[in-house]
């Protein structure tokens, strides 16, 4: 099943960000009118059954650590993630909460500056021009994106969940059938249910199949020949050019590309400065390795091409060149940059987040944040690329809701907004902001640091993905310093964690059988 | 060696500047007494400058004896809150150093919301008996002062100067708690129960670090089970997250400074900070009659369990503290109840210690790995988590409003506020979905509802009661002895 994970983006003059935070605030209370339930969006749960989670978030003028004087515009997001493809969607949003969103359009500025005929014709005095294109035309689809709850309908969670609750509910005493074993008390549970929910008989609906699974795979295949083919061009280019196939420019290219990218490797490394940390191994002696390795490689292509007349030798060796080369780039860059200052936030400024985190017991939290991108088109394309790359590896590997050893996230993504000047990061997630942080962290610090190691003010990285984010008190100060608050936020069913969707998704599942060998019933008993 | 405090030690000069309460719950002194102080009345230091005249704040030297008789001398820590600190004379910009839970309090609504305190009160009482959070909580406290010694009578003697010299300096006693040890020398090796009669404080993490040595001086040898950065115990050492603890600096050039060592991340200040930690506080009453009850119906739902059995589950140990595994760990004479185990390889499914015991929610160890690739990171991931648990039960009181009921001084350590005991307790204690439970929280602390135990073919489902209730607390500074120092010349506010 295809869900949708998007923001639509819009800037806001300065002078207007606060009447919109007040309109948005507004529209929550007239959304949420149960005083007895202040989170109970009535409207959107019950008339928008495709909609997970929704959020309208304005970032204020300073949106962005390390903004310093640079000239950064409030922006106003609306993220939504849901079932089915963005027209439909848009087009029920409009049906339910239409106009109220073309009064906070009103609030916004044209996206185009001050000519955007489309803008101006959907925000004029009592315009009654749909609002759809505008969404459309505004959003932000990722650049990488996790779903946790991934082929999980938002209806088919409830039903699950209403399932669940109604067989713990029936179970009877555990005494009684102890003794009976796991697959009775299936088949005992399956016909007191299957009364109230004759969709059991249908056979369970994978919520990944077998095609999409497949498209993942080529998806990252292709994405990674692509690259490689990428890298390897300007090599066999050069020697396909200038040099007869078999002669020895192939051969001189491949060597120098390897002694070139070698050194520069090996000059980069930070010997000496690596500081050891607690519980982490000192890295110089590895970098010593790689280094001496890449030397000793270096004289191999070279004897290989000319030995052996393979010009073909060129691809492996072009590859690895340029991956060198790019890496002791960005390694210069990364040297150059100036430290950050550490991030310090304002303890009323966090104590204003907090107000509208912990708001569930149970379940999820929201994070929004932007960040500024480093300047240079170096930056740009490596944040680019590993975004993509990622992607194309959660699609391809994260089918059961795990990112890593984490699987605390419903839907979270990365959006470059702003022009390319700016980085946007929404995430909904189980449990509190610090744990959430704390799993980056302690699981996942490289990835994050592949993606925020080149926005402005992060703890520094080396090599793209090491250090960065495990500093982790400095990383925790730079995300509070760039989030803004989750005023607006809907969640389709709050109390229910990923673990736990995927757990009742199991006995579902196992329901869904006839019958259950001995073994499958054991183990389908075990998330009762 | 995870649950012998004497195992390690600091170096010089760490051994002699940091209190003694950190590397030592003086065990070996049975009894003990908490005085929580209100120093409103006695604005300035000077209170400290007397109190500190009459009685030594223990430091972290080794075992204190007296060289006459050879028998121990009595041991004392002392702490702060915010306010405590503000009341001595600590300027806003010092103060604005500390760790923001601690400026803020445990009394502050995020954190009593993330904290589920609200839950935990005692029925029938509706602030807090006591913190520093003025007006919020009931008596206000400022600092804490702990007294150690063999004997209730020798404690006293040992005592009494120091309550003198406070009551003289205007300082009043806000509440006190009586504690106790109780060693149950019954069964071999002896262990120490808390009210309901489980053996406590066996599992403790260990510190690693420059400053850690063993009894004889070596480096001490990392443990994967048991290891933390030393600076997840104490400021100014490398913490987990690869740098010094923060904690509070001075210009070098401030008046007093020169009492204080140089600070360990910038050498043009000295530290106010290096060698002291985060001290939480909480008092939690324990109704042992509800708790027996509460068993006992739970082990009548159960056809063919008592209540024991419950309780077992409920903690994770049996009564004598032997973790609940088809094959509990060795232990031994020295360190009582074997500690090394793990969860993943031994007990993945919770089927001898259930998943959502209260041991398997204080530390789970590895079990949280969702594969057995990932066990060693999910452990060390833990393990950025960790408390040093340093509580004693007292004796019953009456509380006003929530009656009369011995309980738990919990006290523990830390230098992450945030990142250690409040995580434990939001992530894993009272996380209704902690592991791949639902609804449900710890059935130890947490309040009334269902506990999983579980069993093959079927969990077990019982209903839990509640019975341990969150009276009082506050988050102290314990400051290192050259901060002391330092905080009894402050010039008056």
């Amino acid at each position: 099943m295809q869900q949708t994970i998007v923001s639509v983006v819009l800037p806001v003059s300065a002078d207007k960000a606060a009447a919109l935070q007040d309109a948005i605030d507004a529209l929550r209370a007239k959304l949420t009118p149960n005083p007895a339930a202040p989170d109970d969006f009535v409207l959107l749960r019950e008339n928008l059954p495709t909609l997970h989670f929704m959020s309208l978030l304005v970032f204020g003028p300073r949106a962005g650590v390390g903004a310093g004087d640079a000239d950064v515009s409030p922006l106003f997001v609306m993220e939504a993630n849901f079932d089915g493809l963005p027209g439909p969607f848009w087009a029920e949003l409009e049906a339910q909460i239409g106009p109220d969103l073309r009064d906070l359009l009103r609030l916004c500025a044209a996206p185009r500056g001050s000519v955007d005929r489309m803008f101006d014709a959907i925000t004029a005095p009592g315009s009654r021009a749909p609002i759809a294109p505008l969404l459309d035309r505004q959003s932000v689809f990722p650049e990488a994106s996790h779903a946790g709850v991934r082929g999980l309908g938002r209806n088919r969670i409830l039903w699950h969940n209403a399932l669940f609750q109604a067989a713990e509910a029936a179970l009877p005493p555990p005494d009684e059938v102890l003794s009976e074993g796991a697959a009775a008390i299936h088949a005992w549970l399956r016909a007191r249910l299957l009364p109230a929910f004759p969709w059991l008989d249908q056979p369970y609906e994978r919520p990944f199949t077998a095609a999409e699974q497949t498209a993942a795979t080529r998806h990252l295949v292709l994405f990674g020949v692509a690259a490689l083919v990428v890298a390897a061009l300007p090599w066999v280019g050069l020697a396909l050019l200038f040099g007869r196939p078999h002669g020895h420019l192939a051969a001189d290219l491949a060597t120098l590309a390897f002694l070139t990218g070698a050194v520069c490797m090996t000059a980069m490394t930070d010997i000496g400065d690596l500081p050891t940390l607690a519980g982490r191994k000192s890295m110089p002696d590895l970098w010593w390795q790689v280094g001496g390795g890449l030397l000793l490689l270096a004289v191999v292509p070279g004897f290989l091409v000319r030995g052996f007349g393979a010009w073909w030798l060129l691809v492996p060796a072009g590859i690895i060149a340029s991956a060198l080369l790019l890496v002791a780039a960005l390694r210069t860059r990364e040297k150059r940059d100036p430290v950050p200052a550490d991030s310090v936030p304002d303890p009323a400024e966090v104590l204003a987040l907090q107000d509208f985190e912990d708001v569930h017991v149970a379940g999820a939290d929201h994070m929004a944040s932007v960040v500024i991108i480093k300047g240079g088109w170096l930056r740009g394309f490596i944040l680019r690329f590993a975004m993509r790359a990622l992607y194309a590896l959660l699609r391809a590997t994260a089918a059961d809701g795990y990112l890593g050893s984490m699987r605390t996230i419903h839907f979270a993504h990365w959006g470059i907004v702003d022009g390319g000047k700016r980085l946007l990061f929404l995430s909904n997630f189980d449990g509190s902001w610090e744990s959430y942080l704390d799993d980056f962290i302690e699981k996942a610090h490289a990835g994050l640091t592949l993606a925020w190691g080149n926005c402005l003010g992060f703890p520094p990285p080396r090599y793209c993905a090491l250090d960065g984010a495990t500093q982790g008190r400095k990383f925790k100060n730079w995300a509070r310093c760039s989030m803004t608050q989750s005023r607006f936020w809907y969640a389709a069913y709050p109390n229910l964690t990923v673990n736990q969707i995927w757990r009742q998704a199991r006995v579902v599942q196992g329901l869904s059988a006839p019958s259950l060998s001995a073994e499958q019933a054991l183990i389908w008993a075990k998330d009762l | 060696m995870a649950n012998d405090p004497g195992s390690w030690r600091l170096k010089p000069p760490h051994d002699v500047n940091a209190q003694g309460l950190i590397v030592s719950p003086f065990s070996y002194l049975e009894a003990a007494h908490a005085y929580l102080l209100d120093t409103s009345g006695a604005l300035g230091s000077g209170w400290l400058k007397s109190l500190r005249a009459v009685l030594a704040i223990t430091d972290a030297n080794g075992k204190d004896v007296d060289p006459v008789t050879g028998k121990p001398n009595g041991c004392a820590a002392l702490a702060f809150t915010a306010g405590g600190l503000s009341n001595l004379g600590v300027s806003t910009e010092i103060l604005g150093q500390f760790a923001q839970p601690f400026i803020d309090g445990m009394h502050e609504p995020a954190r009593r919301k993330r904290l589920a305190d609200d839950q935990l009160a005692p029925p029938g009482r509706t602030q807090p008996f006591w913190g520093d959070s003025g007006g919020a909580c009931e008596h206000p406290v400022h600092a804490a002062l702990l007294l150690y010694h063999e004997t209730p009578g020798q404690l006293e003697v040992y005592g009494a100067p120091g309550l003198a010299a406070l009551a003289a300096s205007g300082v009043k006693i806000a509440h006190e708690l009586r504690l106790s040890l109780k060693t149950d020398m019954s069964v071999h090796p002896p262990v120490v129960r808390e009210n309901f009669g489980f053996a406590d404080g066996i599992s403790q993490p260990v510190p690693c670090g420059d400053a850690i040595v063993t009894k004889k001086g070596q480096a001490y040898p990392r443990n994967p089970l048991h290891s933390i950065a030393a600076g997840d115990l104490m400021i100014g050492h490398v913490n987990a997250h690869g740098e010094p603890a923060p904690g509070p600096d001075l210009l070098a050039n401030a008046p007093g400074a020169t009492l204080l060592p140089v600070s360990p991340v910038d050498a043009t200040k000295r530290s106010l900070g290096l060698d002291g930690s985060y001290l939480v506080m909480r008092e939690l009453s324990q109704d042992v009659d509800a708790f027996w009850t509460s068993m006992q119906s739970a082990a009548k739902s159960l056809k063919g369990r008592d209540a024991t059995w419950v309780a077992e589950r409920v903690v994770g140990r049996d009564i004598n503290g032997v973790i609940l595994a088809e094959n509990p760990p060795p232990g031994d004479d020295e360190d009582g109840p074997g500690n090394d185990f793990r969860f993943w390889d031994d007990d993945r499914d919770g089927l001898h210690c259930p998943l959502g015991s209260h041991i398997r929610r204080a530390n789970p160890r590895d079990g949280l790995a969702p594969t057995v690739g990932t066990k060693a990171t999910l452990l060390h991931a833990v393990n950025n988590h960790r408390i040093l648990r340093r509580g004693r039960k007292y004796e019953a009181y009456a509380v006003p409003g929530a009656g009369e009921q011995p309980g738990l001084l919990f006290l523990c350590l830390n230098t992450d506020l945030e990142r250690q005991f409040e995580f434990i307790q939001q992530t894993w204690l009272l996380n209704p979905s902690f592991a791949s439970l639902f609804n449900e929280r710890d059935p130890l602390l947490g309040p009334a509802g269902p506990f999983t135990v579980q069993a093959e073919p079927l969990r077990l489902r019982p209903a839990i009661d509640t019975f341990i209730r969150f009276v009082g607390g506050e988050y102290f500074y314990l400051p290192s002895i050259s901060a002391l120092a330092y905080l009894s010349e402050l010039a008056s506010p």
